[in-house]
């Protein structure tokens, strides 16, 4: 019932931002004419772009006759990322609302971990030898970050309503609700540095995520936010407090600005 | 969006370093996953569901006095309780406690055999008392049933004296199990077959037993396969070559007798069955010690495993091989079977052996790999 009301009031306000006005006759891409069904944007962030991958592998703290296991993961914190996203209408519905394939490509200064939730273990995927796991090492960590920048590649269906949904759109206001994969190759450069060979973490560098992105347009300029909808949530006990903790994983949070290019 | 959000939880578990030193003691109680540990730093129980629980014998002095080689080792999944009886000593291990209760109860004679009830009540099985009618050449033992006492007091055997004997000629130590009805069989020569047990109310028959020349006297680690008390012509470990398969029908007098020698093919090198692991139906899995590793076509063996078909008398020696991490025979202290696995202890910690492909990892590294057994 509640989403019952709630879905009534989404067309109410629709309907009251004139989206109704212009649904009527509908349209497929034409490869033909390319261009009037192509929108091409320019997106930016800053400090607002942050993600980790799934749960890589698991290290173990120990004290006091118990091991304390705690996950580890691909941690990427995105300083400065920019982007270009060509937006493929597949159907228009008159002139206010348009179905589109969107192509996010984006590339990130970021910093780059193997890590865990509290940052202090820099893991290594080199096991351990028989001696070292005998003398108490359960684990082999490394010196320094893993690498930097980062990119990324999306695939995302998106319902665009108003401002941006089609060509001849002329309201000032719109919005994009998306829905789609990302995948994250993380680090673009290893750690030279540390001597870092991307081989020795395969598996580890790139994965895939489910997201889903709400965007608001203002004439040419978006601000989009967007989100991994399944994120894990691992629970595990901290060994120095062994109280219960969690961090989520598999997770994914971009705010950024996008300005349309052309028309 | 909460719906979406996937929940996962990673839970500490005991730190197995316990089993990362000398181990003394292996016992694995494979129809309910549980497995029991001893080593140089203390006991280690691992239990059906996976979770484990560790006793450092830093905390519980008790642990570094017990004699492993000798103590026996039940387990009652009815109350996820271990037991250990070694000595006057009754050690009760649970996933959250262990407790000690030294016995003073007096036993007259050395000859004695601990077992377990399916009830999960223990029972001590020794002569209580010697009578002689003044006539005979020979006199006559008689059989106590002590029951393991649930009184905290220091008295911890309660004895239940018996009208069953056994005389001068055949004594022997009394072996004792509980067969399929849940009778307890004492493979004394008489053999005989308890179904009740209380004070003035003891159910039993016997047989007297022959067919294996003037000198048997006992089944050593009998085992009952529905009418059927399989046994050896000694306990399996002790000094003695184990040699002979004993079995015979409890309602008949014939002991009949196999060569395991010579059925088996013992390996040159070894003393014979060292341990019973595992009895299923009518097999019988037994571990044959190496005193030291034999070289056989190539491969390095370090021990055997014998599967015995106690009814067909086959016979079927599989070898344990070499690997980086049991280099030598001697290094194993102990080994028990589980799953397919072979839990084997040795002088620097506790090995998984699987038996189909001749793997072996520590046992430690495989818990912390995420494999739980």
């Amino acid at each position: 019932m509640k989403h019952h009301i709630t879905a009534i009031g989404l067309v109410i306000v629709l309907l009251f931002l004139g989206v109704g006005d212009g649904i009527g006759q509908t349209y497929l891409f034409n490869p033909k004419h390319p261009q009037s069904a192509i929108r091409h944007e320019l997106n930016f962030s800053l400090f607002s772009h942050f993600t980790r991958s799934p749960q890589l592998a698991t290290i173990h703290k120990v004290k006091s006759g118990l091991a304390y296991p705690e996950p580890i993961f691909n941690r990427v914190f995105g300083i400065a990322t920019a982007g270009y996203e060509p937006r493929l209408r597949m159907i228009e519905w008159g002139n206010s609302a348009s179905l589109s394939l969107d192509i996010p490509l984006n590339v990130s200064l970021s910093l780059v971990d193997i890590t865990n939730k509290t940052r202090e273990v820099q893991y290594s995927p080199v096991p351990v030898t028989d001696a070292e796991f005998n003398s108490g090492i359960y684990f082999n960590t490394r010196e320094g970050d893993i690498g930097i920048f980062h990119s990324e590649i999306g695939a995302l269906l998106s319902l665009n309503l108003l401002q941006g949904s089609t060509l001849e759109n002329t309201k000032g206001f719109g919005l994009t609700f998306s829905a789609g994969v990302n995948r994250v190759m993380a680090p673009l450069f290893m750690n030279f540095l540390y001597g870092y060979k991307r081989t020795d973490y395969k598996g580890m560098l790139a994965w895939n995520l489910a997201v889903a992105r709400f965007g608001l347009h203002f004439r040419g300029v978006a601000f989009n936010y967007m989100i991994g909808v399944n994120p894990t949530n691992i629970y595990f006990t901290d060994v120095n407090s062994n109280t219960s903790t969690s961090v989520f994983v598999n997770n994914y949070n971009r705010f950024s600005i996008s300005f349309r290019l052309g028309q | 969006m909460g719906g979406c959000i996937k929940t996962e939880r990673l839970e500490p578990f005991p730190l197995p370093d316990i089993v990362q030193t000398a181990i003394r003691r292996v016992e694995c109680f494979e129809q309910y996953n549980t497995m029991l540990v001893a080593s140089d730093r203390g006991l280690y129980l691992r239990f059906s569901d996976g979770d484990a629980a560790s006793f450092e014998s830093e905390q519980y002095d008790v642990l570094d006095n017990i004699d492993w080689t000798t103590a026996q080792v039940f387990y009652f999944h009815g109350r996820e309780r271990f037991t250990v009886i070694e000595g006057s000593r009754v050690i009760h291990g649970t996933r959250t406690s262990l407790t000690t209760r030294v016995d003073q109860t007096f036993f007259p004679f050395a000859y004695m055999d601990d077992v377990m009830a399916p009830d999960g009540t223990i029972y001590r099985i020794a002569y209580y008392e010697e009578k002689w009618d003044g006539q005979s050449f020979y006199s006559d033992f008689y059989i106590g049933i002590y029951e393991l006492s649930s009184l905290s007091s220091s008295f911890v055997w309660d004895l239940v004296e018996t009208q069953l004997t056994v005389s001068t000629q055949f004594i022997s130590q009394p072996y004792s199990t509980f067969d399929d009805n849940g009778d307890l069989v004492i493979a004394t020569n008489p053999m005989y077959r308890v179904s009740n047990i209380e004070l003035n109310n003891i159910v039993y028959d016997s047989v007297y037993k022959s067919g294996v020349g003037f000198g048997y006297s006992s089944l050593a680690e009998p085992i009952a396969v529905g009418n059927t008390i399989h046994g050896f012509d000694h306990p399996l470990g002790s000094i003695y070559a184990v040699s002979r398969l004993y079995s015979t029908e409890f309602s008949e007098g014939h002991v009949n007798q196999q060569s395991l020698v010579q059925n088996c093919s013992y390996p040159s090198g070894s003393n014979g069955p060292s341990k019973l692991l595992h009895v299923e139906g009518d097999t019988a899995t037994v571990y044959v010690e190496l005193a030291g590793n034999e070289e056989v076509g190539g491969q390095q063996h370090i021990g055997y495993y014998m599967k015995l078909n106690m009814k067909t008398k086959d016979c079927q020696v599989l070898p344990l091989l070499t690997s980086e991490y049991i280099k030598e025979a001697q290094n194993i202290t102990d080994l028990d079977i589980m799953d397919g696995k072979a839990f084997v202890g040795t002088t620097v910690g506790l090995m998984v052996y699987d038996l189909s492909n001749d793997s072996v990892s520590a046992y430690a590294r495989l818990l912390f790999e995420g494999e739980r057994f």
